[in-house]
């Protein structure tokens, strides 16, 4: 369960730069719920995705997710968080270029000090998952655009996280590379992952998957 | 457990190469020069210092007008009635020049009815059999006075001319070994009563007598006495000649240790610059491993490991690129530096000596500030908001 309450982001605070990112946004994602977090470029998507990542700090207000506060986490706290429990899917992918695809999705749990067999057994299986196992070996580099995105699907379910954050999944893929990641999120919904996804893109549109949708403007929610 | 981090370690420095290559080769060049540098030095003081060892504990000079005369061989009787002082001997040494005045041998003569004498020459010659030596005029020589002769054509013996132009032809029995060639490169030992006739240095007369005196305490009480003795002495202790030794070495020491930190410093502003200017791509790297769950304190190992991995290859090639320099090659150039150029040009095999103390000196100058090089960047990158590098 995700649950944001008041949260507010305010970038230069302070400063005549000063930025409300997000403004007082309040709502509760359930487990095992597929959401779309909706609203066009710069209207705070981004910004919320990675507090809820703990990968930046709210101005004031608090984000629970999985019964952990994870706003104000200090460092060590917020790293073993996003390894355990977030998977977390990048517009541009953001791999290690000159990693192949196994090591990439390695990647994540260098840190966890798992023996060396557990590790390559989780990455069989996440390249399973994302069907990208035919490319183990190729550097991320020399990957086409929707391999590129399974590899990155591979990474984030590696650590078998609980909640799956993407954050415009699809803006860097053709079009039948978007209906694959669309399969792909389907399938993982169906295997019980609390699924947030921010984009713009329309084919989401049609997922019967979706639960809901929270439109965001200006940093703030619509009713 | 920690195999999976440290091969992670090994695949980034395998990947990173091509952007560790120009600072491992900058690191181990200056590695190697600093390294020569104090090898070089380390080696020729332990050479000094041995041969050194071999040098009489107490020397007595007459003088006259402030310079150094023949002395008279009747005062030894005198000196041996010191308390405390176990042998005196006398020594008759002084330079021959070649008949073109251009070179010099240093020649000293050996007094080989004296026991300390012979004990002294078999330590440095354990080969030397006296009889065959004494049976005609022999004499051993240092590597550069045997070079010398040989390309004059005297390959088996020399013909010295006295001060009073007569000839004397002596045989050559053997080289000095290399140890000693420091100092004695340009060395003759030979009989003393023909290394008199040589030199010109009459039959009751010495260059210098020596004194042995076993326990180095009693040396400056010696001193004094032979002082108040005969006043128109000079007296040098073997304490006097080490520390006289470890001064002009520490002195040469002392110059290629500021050169060496000249060196250092110029190192940190070359690393400083180089991974400071660290790029969009590594800012990216680091954000993506804080994205999927490392820690700053994660981060920071895997830099940290990452350079000492290159500062200990870099350290490691440039320390054997030096030692190989100096005790393989000999130091050709740096060597001149040190020990300029003589009368007869020194012929040196460096003796192989590692100090430690110098060696973990000179790991911390350099893998100090190579790690803090890195590691400080990174942890400025890693703090900063790693949402920002992933948009």
């Amino acid at each position: 369960m995700i649950e944001v309450k008041n949260l507010t982001k305010i970038f230069n605070e302070g400063s005549e730069a000063t930025f409300h990112a997000l403004k007082n946004i309040s709502f509760t994602i359930r487990d095992n719920e597929l959401v779309l977090l909706k609203g066009v470029s710069g209207s705070g998507k981004s910004t919320l995705l990675a507090i809820i990542a703990s990968l930046l700090k709210p101005s004031s207000g608090d984000v629970v997710v999985e019964g952990r506060h994870v706003a104000k986490l200090p460092d060590l706290h917020a790293s073993k968080f996003r390894a355990t429990t977030i998977g977390f899917i990048f517009q541009s992918f953001n791999l290690l270029d000159h990693l192949s695809v196994s090591e990439n999705i390695a990647v994540p749990l260098i840190p966890m000090k798992l023996p060396k067999t557990e590790l390559i057994r989780r990455v069989e299986h996440a390249m399973e998952l994302a069907n990208i196992s035919h490319k183990r070996d190729t550097t991320a580099k020399n990957l086409s655009g929707g391999e590129k995105q399974r590899c990155a699907i591979a990474r984030a379910l590696v650590n078998t996280p609980k909640v799956i954050l993407c954050d415009e999944p699809t803006a860097n893929l053709d079009l039948d590379n978007a209906h694959a990641f669309v399969e792909v999120i389907r399938r993982l919904k169906q295997e019980g992952y609390t699924i947030l996804i921010a984009t713009h893109d329309t084919i989401f549109d049609t997922l019967q998957e979706v639960d809901r949708t929270i439109a965001i403007e200006n940093g703030e929610i619509l009713q | 457990m920690q195999s999976s981090f440290l091969s992670f370690v090994f695949l980034l420095v395998d990947k990173h190469r091509n952007k560790h290559l120009a600072i491992f080769f900058i690191s181990t060049l200056l590695v190697a020069l600093v390294s020569a540098f104090w090898l070089l030095s380390a080696s020729i003081k332990h050479d000094a210092l041995v041969a050194l060892a071999q040098q009489p504990d107490i020397t007595v000079q007459k003088m006259r007008a402030g310079r150094s005369v023949d002395i008279e061989t009747a005062r030894i009787d005198r000196y041996a009635n010191i308390k405390g002082v176990s042998n005196v001997a006398p020594r008759v040494f002084g330079r021959y020049f070649t008949p073109d005045r251009t070179h010099y041998f240093t020649i000293v003569g050996i007094d080989f009815f004296d026991e300390q004498m012979v004990k002294w020459i078999r330590e440095l010659l354990p080969q030397i059999d006296i009889r065959t030596f004494l049976e005609k005029p022999h004499m051993v020589v240092g590597e550069r006075v045997k070079q010398f002769m040989h390309a004059h054509y005297y390959d088996d013996y020399y013909n010295f001319i006295s001060p009073e132009g007569k000839e004397q032809r002596v045989a050559l029995y053997k080289a000095l070994p290399d140890s000693v060639n420091l100092i004695a490169s340009d060395t003759i030992l030979m009989d003393i009563d023909l290394a008199r006739r040589i030199l010109g240095v009459d039959q009751e007369k010495a260059t210098d007598i020596i004194l042995d005196v076993p326990n180095p305490m009693e040396r400056d009480n010696i001193r004094f006495k032979l002082l108040e003795m005969d006043y128109d002495t000079r007296i040098i202790t073997k304490t006097a000649l080490e520390k006289a030794y470890e001064n002009l070495y520490n002195y040469k020491g002392g110059i290629f240790l500021l050169g060496a930190l000249i060196v250092l410093v110029t190192f940190m502003l070359i690393l400083f610059q180089r991974y400071t200017m660290i790029n969009s791509a590594d800012r990216k790297e680091i954000a993506i491993l804080r994205a999927v769950g490392w820690s700053i304190k994660d981060v920071i190992r895997l830099k940290l490991l990452e350079s000492l991995t290159i500062a200990l290859l870099a350290f490691g090639a440039g320390f054997l690129l030096a030692y190989g320099y100096i005790f393989g090659l000999h130091a050709p150039l740096l060597k001149e530096i040190f020990l300029g150029f003589g009368n007869l040009p020194v012929a040196m095999h460096f003796t192989p000596v590692v100090d430690f103390g110098m060696l973990s000196s000179l790991f911390l100058f350099f893998v100090v500030p190579f790690l803090a090089s890195v590691v400080i960047p990174v942890w400025k990158i890693a703090v900063t908001d790693a949402s920002e590098a992933l948009k």
